[in-house]
């Protein structure tokens, strides 16, 4: 038992953080935010050929062949250095979600591109509701001739600008449980298909698609039709891991800046770290996100083990973006006016908090799902 | 990355788990949650089987009668005596406490006189750390032992001290130098509590067990009383302290013990039909309950980890730990209270109307003491402020 990364994985993590000092720092992630793309292809090249793009794809698709683990080790260096990209969406999300639905063609077909990130294909699942539950997918999908005519719209969707390929979650049959949902891969630029950015707080390209009788053949079907719930269960999960471990990541970079900026500014003659208040929240601060830390690792152990997980992962999702709150409110609070400024480091993890706390599940949501579960195991006392 | 133990650990857990099972009957369990005296039972008789087993001082060399087994037989042993609530007053300072700094420090005379009935389960000890003016401040104690020809003579007294009355040694921190710096003035003794001019005055916890003011005049022990170099005693009892800290690692699964006693209490129990679970604060907090004990969980494997890969003691992970065990715990208590309404006030003599075992009124109480004892948490915040994260003073 070792609870932590390999020595590989330790030096997977060690080059990622010393190129991303390099390639992304925060005025690189600044001028991100206000620029069109929303991305530097440079950099996106860049670690396409390091292998991060492929990193959960498996060798024979041209991927890395990673498992859980290795990327939850390096979302936390992507997390900490705030990395503008379309990872998350096109090969974490994209990716997993055509490995678990997908047929063989489908794989062969789109999984090489997106391993080397030539193309990004982004799923479009949440809608207004703004719930991962089942219910929330009312898109509705209607046979058309051999193929089907999608209505409807869709929220929140990652990049769906840059995107060769949208994987749309609709209704080929009507209701609010897990069956009659099938996945489609939609050419953004395709007649019907409207695509307006959204105003979120880290300003990281989200997308309102909205679909308006979009016509879609019957070999744009990604997987079984009205079966696709339950591979969408397994990426939710999965991405879930991830965007958890890259909320260590932000919410140990989060606490770093508290800490050093605490020993410099100086207050009542003193720096401002020696005020018990502020030292205490710093020691919760580093509590929180260590014990969640250890929780993300078990999940994504969990995980690539094959073993079931379905309690692990949203506790990890919880417990990582509780951390990341406390770490970043906490940490702008200790920056005093400081942190509020744009040029503060610290508010760019504030904000990004906030995003990666919603995305992939809220933690509200989360606890819920861990107390069903427990719920369901829990038996009837034998005394 | 992997979380699993060694195949023969949980071998030993079988092995382990097989001994609860068959020794603690319901009378020993009901010992353990509403004992006077002690918060989790005294039994004397338990001690002794575990310790003929040589399971109380797992981790100990083989010389002064341990197994040298791994860290991990030592969490699993841990965690199936917390599981089924097994009594630990009669060791848990002699295996855990005091005895490690004796294995440490002292010479081997004092080891061979003082180990072996530790490790067979045959002597119980208490530790006098705290005096009316050095709590947390412990650098401070006044509790006076001056040498007299061989002998050393005690004058002072003792705070809060458990288990003394039943014990047969006690593991004292003295001031031996009260011309030197605090820190630099303190030393290790150790007394048989029954010496004269030892009086024992108990003082009874709100939640209804026996922690002792301890008064020394002219208490006179012999010169081999003293553990480890003389005016040396702080520097030991950090070491003590970290053993203290690091121990217990399997505890948690009494919390998973309790989460478990609550889910089902609240699946079972209704609000006007409706089972308690699915209220919405209900739910959200037993979940928030459940990370708590997953992280207690893998805090604790985290220290043992370090501990077993030998290298530099793992100062660092254990303060964490306490962190999370002192500052984090109680409100799950609070809150696993406030789930049972009405009934979360009602303890041990009405028990009928007491739910889940009537345990939940001394658990509320119990939680203060819990994370207090060894240490406040302000105290381990500002350890891990101060030594992990470097803050200035
Ligand atoms: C949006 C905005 C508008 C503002 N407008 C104005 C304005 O119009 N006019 C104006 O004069 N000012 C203005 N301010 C400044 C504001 O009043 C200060 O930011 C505030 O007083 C804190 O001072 P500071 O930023 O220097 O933080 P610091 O004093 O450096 O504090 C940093 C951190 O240390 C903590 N700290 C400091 N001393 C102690 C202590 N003794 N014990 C424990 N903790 C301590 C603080 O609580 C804080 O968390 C504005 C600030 C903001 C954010
Ligand atoms: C049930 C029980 C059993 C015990 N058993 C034993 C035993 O067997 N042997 C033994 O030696 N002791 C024992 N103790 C004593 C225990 O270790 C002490 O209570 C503890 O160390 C705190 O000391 P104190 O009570 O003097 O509180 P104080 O040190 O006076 O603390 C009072 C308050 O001030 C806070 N405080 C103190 N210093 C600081 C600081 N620097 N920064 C911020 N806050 C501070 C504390 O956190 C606390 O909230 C026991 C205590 C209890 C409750």
């Amino acid at each position: 038992m070792d609870l932590g990364p390999s020595e590989a994985q330790q030096i997977i993590k060690n080059n990622a953080r010393q190129f991303l000092e390099d390639a992304c720092p925060t005025e690189h992630v600044r001028e991100m935010e206000e620029d069109a793309t929303g991305f530097d292809p440079a950099i996106w090249t860049q670690v396409c050929d390091f292998g991060w793009s492929g990193m959960l794809i498996p060798e024979e698709y041209g991927g890395f062949g990673g498992d859980m683990t290795d990327i939850a080790v390096l979302a936390e260096e992507i997390g900490r250095a705030l990395l503008p990209s379309p990872l998350f969406a096109s090969s974490v999300v994209g990716a997993l979600t055509v490995m678990e639905a997908g047929s063989d063609d489908q794989k062969q077909a789109l999984l090489p591109g997106i391993a080397s990130g030539e193309s990004i294909v982004t799923l479009a699942l949440n809608e207004p509701s703004g719930t991962y539950e089942p219910w929330g997918v009312q898109t509705e999908a209607t046979p058309d001739g051999a193929g089907w005519r999608l209505s409807g719209t869709k929220l929140y969707v990652s990049y769906a600008d840059s995107a060769n390929t949208l994987i749309v979650a609709a209704r080929t049959a009507a209701g609010t449980g897990p069956e009659g949902v099938t996945l489609f891969l939609v050419d953004p630029h395709a007649p019907g298909v409207t695509i307006t950015i959204l105003d979120t707080i880290y300003q990281d390209h989200q997308f309102e698609v909205v679909l308006d009788g979009v016509s879609v053949n019957a070999d744009q079907v990604l997987g079984e039709v009205g079966g696709a719930w339950p591979a969408i269960q397994q990426v939710l999960d999965r991405a879930a891991v991830v965007v958890a471990a890259e909320s260590i990541g932000g919410a140990e970079r989060s606490l770093e800046l508290a800490v050093d900026y605490s020993k410099e500014r100086v207050q009542f003659g003193r720096p401002i770290g020696s005020f018990q208040a502020l030292q205490h929240k710093m020691a919760r601060m580093v509590t929180e996100v260590t014990g969640a830390q250890l929780l993300v690792y078990e999940a994504a152990w969990r995980l690539t083990e094959g073993l079931d997980a379905s309690i692990e992962v949203p506790m990890a999702k919880a417990a990582a973006s509780g951390a990341y709150s406390t770490c970043s409110i906490e940490g702008t609070h200790i920056f005093g006016g400081a942190g509020f400024i744009k040029e503060a480091d610290i508010q760019l993890y504030f904000r990004r908090a906030k995003g990666a706390e919603v995305l992939m599940g809220d933690p509200r949501w989360h606890r819920k799902r861990v107390t069903r579960l427990l719920a369901e195991r829990s038996v009837p006392a034998s005394h | 990355m992997d979380f699993t133990f060694p195949a023969e650990v949980e071998e030993f857990r079988k092995e382990v788990r097989a001994f609860m099972e068959q020794e603690l009957t319901p009378e020993i369990r009901d010992e353990y949650e509403h004992c006077t005296d002690y918060p989790h039972g005294f039994n004397k008789a338990i001690t002794r089987k575990l310790g003929q087993r040589g399971w109380l001082t797992l981790t100990w060399p083989k010389e002064v009668g341990g197994k040298e087994a791994s860290v991990w037989e030592r969490v699993v042993f841990d965690e199936e005596m917390a599981a089924h609530h097994c009594p630990i007053a009669a060791h848990q300072v002699s295996a855990n406490f005091a005895g490690p700094a004796v294995v440490h420090f002292a010479t081997d005379e004092q080891k061979q006189k003082l180990l072996p009935p530790i490790t067979r389960g045959e002597s119980t000890w208490g530790i006098g750390l705290t005096e009316p003016n050095a709590g947390t401040d412990l650098a401070s104690v006044e509790l006076r032992a001056v040498r007299d020809g061989d002998d050393w003579v005690l004058n002072g007294s003792k705070m809060y001290t458990e288990h003394v009355q039943d014990s047969d040694h006690y593991f004292l921190i003295t001031r031996t130098d009260p011309e030197a710096p605090k820190h630099r003035g303190v030393s290790i003794i150790v007394v048989d509590p029954r010496t004269p001019g030892i009086t024992m005055v108990p003082l009874w916890t709100m939640d209804g067990y026996r922690v002792n003011q301890v008064f020394f005049e002219d208490v006179r022990v012999p010169g081999d009383a003293l553990i480890g170099e003389e005016n040396r005693g702080f520097y030991h009892l950090a070491m003590t302290l970290n053993t203290m800290r690091s121990s217990g690692l399997g505890g948690w699964t009494e919390a998973q013990g309790d989460l478990d006693d609550l889910v089902r209490y609240a699946k079972e129990t209704t609000d006007n039909g409706q089972p308690l679970i699915e209220d919405s604060w209900v739910a959200d907090g037993i979940a928030d309950f459940a990370i708590y004990v997953r992280i207690s969980r893998l805090l604790s494997y985290r220290v043992a980890s370090m501990l077993e890969s030998g290298g530099p003691a793992p100062d660092r992970e254990t303060a964490v730990r306490g962190v999370w065990g002192k500052v984090y715990g109680q409100k799950h208590v609070k809150f696993a209270n406030d789930v049972m309404g009405m009934a979360g006030q009602v303890g041990k003599y009405s028990p009928e109307h007491a739910p889940m075992l009537a345990r939940w009124q001394r658990r509320y109480m119990g939680a203060i003491a819990g994370a207090h004892n060894g240490g406040t948490p302000e105290n381990i915040l500002n350890t891990v402020a101060l030594r992990v994260l470097g803050l200035p003073r």
